[in-house]
């Protein structure tokens, strides 16, 4: 029965997620992060930003993240309903939305919403970052890393490959 | 790797749309990360202001 209702639970947070992943996966790290830590307690805030960096080393859309959260919650069936619930109904409303957006892109009041929720996602994918970097930099040289990556990211466009290889040395001589 | 991108994507839109973009980027940055507001009730209210804002500063 608990077991169920968990799944009921994840189909409902990764439905109302899906809806709203203006600005895709990054963009609604912030809410699901929320659901998962705070309201459900599903696991810690820590173990949160341990799934999303697996999620971003594998190879694969950032959304895999979702499927990392269900198999946390429920195991196999979880990852199965986290998934299913996060792709379906956005996969459905973006084909419908980009059919009508595509007769009326150039019209006024469509470049106004376009131009209006860029900063409403740029907003969202900031507060991603600040949320997993309080979560994950817990020692000096983790927050080091993190700035080094960020400035890299920024400056160079640093291949996310690299960061990964010396996260994974740093954390397997212990150091982070 | 966040932080980095999301610099990228707000350097461009700071150049080009500065008085609209920066209030309403912060505004949404303290409701969700720092307030820890819930998501659906920031962009109910954030998205029509920011497009609102966005109409209003082109007429």
């Amino acid at each position: 029965m608990k077991g169920s209702s968990q799944l009921g639970l994840l189909a409902i947070n990764f439905l109302i997620l899906s809806l709203l992943a203006f600005g895709g996966a990054n963009a609604i790290i912030p809410e699901m992060n929320r659901q998962a830590v705070d309201v459900a307690h599903w696991m810690t805030d820590t173990q949160f930003a341990a799934l999303f960096a697996i999620a971003q080393a594998a190879p694969g859309p950032n959304v895999m993240v979702v499927t990392l959260v269900g198999w946390q919650v429920a195991g196999l069936a979880g990852a199965c309903v986290a998934t299913a619930a996060m792709i379906g109904p956005s996969w459905a409303l973006t084909y419908m939305v980009f059919r009508a957006w595509d007769r009326f892109k150039n019209r006024p009041w469509a470049m106004a919403i376009q131009n209006g929720i860029a900063p409403v996602t740029v907003g969202l994918v900031a507060s991603s970052a600040f949320l997993l970097a309080g979560a994950a930099d817990n020692s000096a040289i983790a927050f080091g890393l993190t700035a080094a990556t960020a400035a890299l990211t920024y400056w160079i466009g640093l291949n996310p490959l690299w960061a990964f290889a010396v996260a994974a040395i740093l954390g397997a001589c212990g150091l982070v | 790797m966040i932080l980095g991108m999301a610099g990228k994507i707000a350097t461009p839109l700071l150049r080009r749309r500065p008085v609209e973009a920066a209030p309403v980027i912060a505004a949404v940055f303290v409701a969700v990360a720092l307030l820890r507001w819930p998501l659906p009730w920031v962009l109910l209210g954030m998205a029509p202001l920011s497009i609102a804002i966005g109409r209003w500063r082109r007429r």
